[in-house]
């Protein structure tokens, strides 16, 4: 496109190559920005707050308050024959889906011992069950608020999806840098004060990188 | 042309008063320096989160430890300090590491710096020092007597790095710093950007549907199943 006017989109835009320098680029470029930059504002927020509760872990996010609870369910007569049979005698039980939470096997010492833990970013339940009992034994921890957003951050106990978002948002993180740098404007602040800021990081982490 | 920024196009998310007003430009402004500042850190938390959440598809690489004697100098070893100073003059260490212990493991990243001799009654003497960075540590160990100080030298390749300097870990307070305030530019560009949001981009009402995406999966992620 014929640019009539390049000094001042230079003006405008110094870290845009001058070929790209064209309305219909900036656009474009300004749209995907902001559409990125929506979809990823409330991941961004979570991540955000729990960036700093996780980056205190030692004493921001240790000793969370999480409720505990113990269930004791009277099991069928017949018992489990097998650990399908437990698994949806407890997800039943506790209303559990199947998708989205996290199941471990344990290992059984004895044939007909049973023990699943299944887990959400909120919830986990242990529950465990050796034959010849009336009750089988679920331990129910309800995790806090805190405790639930650090999972999510960590894309602990979370299910694939959520770790295919996480995914998305670090591939938003990168783009975003980009665009963002692309679309700095003199009318944000002198580019040379913008590089120095961007050069300070740089060296800044470099320098804790290899302060030794 | 004064630049598609000032164009008037309209912000669906700020009250017309706002709009007018000079608090705009600060948003504007507030959005653009803070962003440029998180631009690597945007990189570095990126790449790495790629990096730690696929461990399968990603795997880190042992780090390279070598241990090696470093003959103690003519005066002796008397204290933890001594031997720390001795070690950062032979091998240029400096600052931002740590003095002391080496660092405990499972402690949440945080660096003990109390030097404490672990000894048994009547043993002879011992020193040690830890200098704990992000990509190498370095941990000197001398027992009164000995021929020499040992060093147990590990260094850490460039993925294993990058990912410890996701997780907070090494690199002292100044990382960690580092480290909080881009959480906190996380906070105030979702924020703004939220705000920034132009009709140039799309309509209110997608974007506050892409919005919802966002939200919505969150909210279901953290209170699926139960």
């Amino acid at each position: 496109m014929p640019n009539s006017n390049g000094n001042k989109k230079k003006l405008h835009h110094p870290f845009v190559p001058r070929r790209l320098r064209t309305d219909a680029f900036m656009v474009w470029l300004k749209r995907l920005h902001g559409w990125i930059g929506m979809w990823g504002a409330i991941v961004g927020i979570i991540i955000g707050i729990t960036g700093i509760t996780l980056n205190h872990r030692a004493t921001i996010s240790a000793n969370q308050a999480n409720e505990i609870q113990q269930f004791e369910l009277l099991v069928p007569e017949i018992g489990f024959s097998n650990i399908a049979e437990f698994d949806a005698f407890v997800s039943g039980s506790f209303d559990l889906g199947v998708d989205g939470v996290e199941r471990t096997g344990r290992h059984a010492a004895e044939p007909g011992a049973y023990g699943l833990r299944y887990q959400t970013a909120r919830v986990r339940i242990d529950a465990t069950f050796v034959p010849g009992n009336r009750y089988l034994s679920a331990i129910r921890t309800d995790f806090g608020v805190l405790s639930t957003m650090n999972a999510l951050h960590l894309g602990s106990r979370s299910g694939l999806i959520w770790v295919l978002v996480l995914d998305a948002f670090a591939g938003s993180l990168i783009f975003l840098a980009v665009t963002g740098i692309l679309l700095w404007s003199r009318l944000h602040g002198p580019p040379l004060l913008a590089l120095g800021l961007i050069l300070t990081f740089l060296s800044g982490a470099a320098y804790f990188a290899l302060c030794i | 042309m004064r630049g598609f920024w000032l164009k008037a196009v309209g912000y669906p998310f700020v009250s017309t008063s706002f709009r007018r007003s000079r608090w705009m430009d600060w948003l504007r402004i507030a959005h653009a320096w803070f962003g440029i500042w998180g631009a690597v850190a945007c990189l570095i938390f990126g790449v790495s989160t790629i990096l730690l959440l696929h461990p399968e598809l990603f795997p880190v690489s042992e780090p390279d430890v070598t241990v090696r004697a470093l003959p103690p100098p003519d005066g002796g070893i008397a204290s933890h300090q001594d031997l720390g100073e001795f070690v950062a003059s032979e091998y240029g260490l400096v600052a931002a590491a740590t003095l002391g212990e080496p660092p405990h493991r499972g402690r949440g990243g945080v660096q003990e710096t109390r030097a404490v001799a672990r000894q048994r009654p009547n043993g002879p003497e011992s020193f040690r020092a830890a200098f704990a960075g992000i990509s190498r540590t370095v941990v000197a160990t001398y027992v009164q007597g000995n021929a020499a100080i040992e060093i147990t030298d590990t260094k850490r390749g460039l993925f294993h790095t990058v990912t410890l300097m996701h997780l907070g870990r090494g690199g002292g307070l100044g990382w960690k710093l580092m480290g909080d305030l881009f959480s906190a530019s996380l906070l105030i560009l979702a924020i703004t950007g939220f705000l920034l949001w132009n009709v140039f981009s799309g309509s209110r009402g997608v974007a506050l549907g892409v919005f919802s995406i966002g939200l919505g999966l969150t909210l279901y992620f953290a209170f699926v199943g139960v």
